[in-house]
């Protein structure tokens, strides 16, 4: 009997949907003190009395890569065609950020310019930036190529905020996706707005939107399973997993939402670890959690489903979306 | 490969690893994550251990140890890049 296919069927293409710039100017130095002082407490708790700072130089040799070129040179050794590059707007929650926020938009085009044809760039603009940050996020996807909105709950606002919906009218417009992080981070920041379900209400309302509810192989499991299964336009990226048990990949692969599940690493966070090369031979292992897929279905994961995802984007006369605008 | 570097690199190891598969006889081929289920903070735990066990620089060479799969592969970083004199 021949398995039934989806129709069209998922692209060979490799995509990581979830990366960052590796450096300080864009995670800032906050941001890694607080995941530092987490890791420091776990250690501590095995034996291992390290001092901060002697955790923090070995981070922080990992975040020397301002121009990616790290980052491509690991996408080439391991077959990752193209990867989505996230740039998070710390700059109003978190005071130790060097650049602007237009600065960090325009270094992250400098970078896709730099790598032709690997990079879709998500902008992220804290929704408190008001009517400027409106006009940079149109700006970004306009006249910079940008392909989808970073969303950051933790910096202090839902992803149903009110103020994030002239964004997504935007996203509407273009056709494009978002991508909203999901579940706990540094401590600088805020969790009790990192839930899945607070994206519920946007996700209604933006029924022609496709949102990406980032680490919900590892954060709320739950809740995002529930989402992926019962909103059509609502996905998750695997990012995170490999703080996990394997075993929990595979389970989440058994729950009959596998198109709704797409490959992420969230470099350079867990570059300690290792390569991307070792790290996707660990996913793709004759016994790794991939091991139960179908080849149409393993496709979509590595990249087929985010191809499409990001293969929507029209200009808004194109799509003749224009007038679909939320009131 | 002397006996004593064996042992001290599977005392290592059994502090890292889960208290369930002490029991299992180690072996060069096995892997760290998957066969003796060491997760992210017992790596980094492990790193900073060979540190101070054999003096191998992990900042210089975090690379390389952030591509260890095997406990052979953990052996081998030793024998190039550590002191295997006892401290």
């Amino acid at each position: 009997m021949t398995p039934s296919r989806p129709s069209p069927p998922p692209s060979d293409l490799v995509i990581d949907a979830h990366t960052h710039i590796a450096s300080v100017d864009f995670i800032p130095p906050s941001f890694v003190d607080g995941i530092v002082a987490n890791v420091q407490l776990a250690l501590a708790s095995k034996g291992v009395g390290t001092a901060a700072h002697k955790v923090k130089e070995l981070y922080m040799t990992k975040f020397q890569d301002p121009l990616c070129d790290e980052l491509v040179s690991e996408m080439d050794a391991a077959g990752i065609d193209r990867a989505i590059l996230l740039a998070a707007d710390f700059t109003y929650a978190l005071k130790d950020v060097r650049l602007t926020i237009k600065e960090i938009l325009e270094h992250h085009h400098r970078v896709q310019k730099r790598h032709p044809g690997r990079f879709a760039v998500f902008a992220g603009v804290d929704p408190r930036w008001g009517a400027d940050g409106i006009a940079l996020f149109e700006h970004s996807v306009r006249d910079l190529g940008f392909s989808g909105l970073k969303v950051y709950p933790p910096c202090g606002f839902p992803g149903s905020d009110p103020r994030l919906y002239p964004y997504y009218e935007i996203c509407a417009q273009w056709r494009i996706p978002v991508l909203v992080h999901i579940g706990g981070t540094c401590p600088a920041l805020a969790f009790d707005t990192a839930s899945p379900v607070m994206l519920d209400q946007a996700a209604r309302d933006f029924p022609q939107v496709n949102f990406i509810l980032a680490h919900g192989s590892v954060s709320y499991v739950e809740e995002c399973a529930m989402m992926c299964a019962f909103r059509p336009n609502v996905y998750l990226d695997v990012s995170g997993f490999q703080t996990a048990e394997p075993s929990q990949l595979e389970h989440l692969f058994r729950r009959g939402f596998t198109h709704k599940i797409v490959f992420g690493t969230d470099w350079p966070l867990f570059r300690l670890q290792g390569r991307l090369d070792a790290c996707l031979a660990r996913l793709c292992a004759d016994d790794g959690p991939l091991s139960g897929l179908r080849d149409y279905e393993r496709h979509a994961f590595l990249g087929g489903t985010t191809d499409r995802l990001l293969s929507a984007r029209r200009p808004p006369n194109e799509a003749g979306l224009a007038k679909d605008r939320v009131a | 490969m002397s006996e004593t570097l064996d042992q001290r690199l599977e005392g290592l190891l059994r502090e890292v690893m889960p208290r369930k598969l002490h029991k299992l006889e180690l072996h060069a081929p096995m892997s760290l994550r998957g066969e003796l289920g060491i997760d992210s903070i017992g790596l980094m735990s492990l790193a900073l251990r060979l540190e101070e066990e054999f003096q191998l620089d992990v900042i210089a060479h975090a690379d390389e140890i952030g591509n260890v799969n095997t406990i052979g592969d953990v052996r081998d970083l030793i024998l190039h890049l550590g002191r295997l004199e006892p401290q």
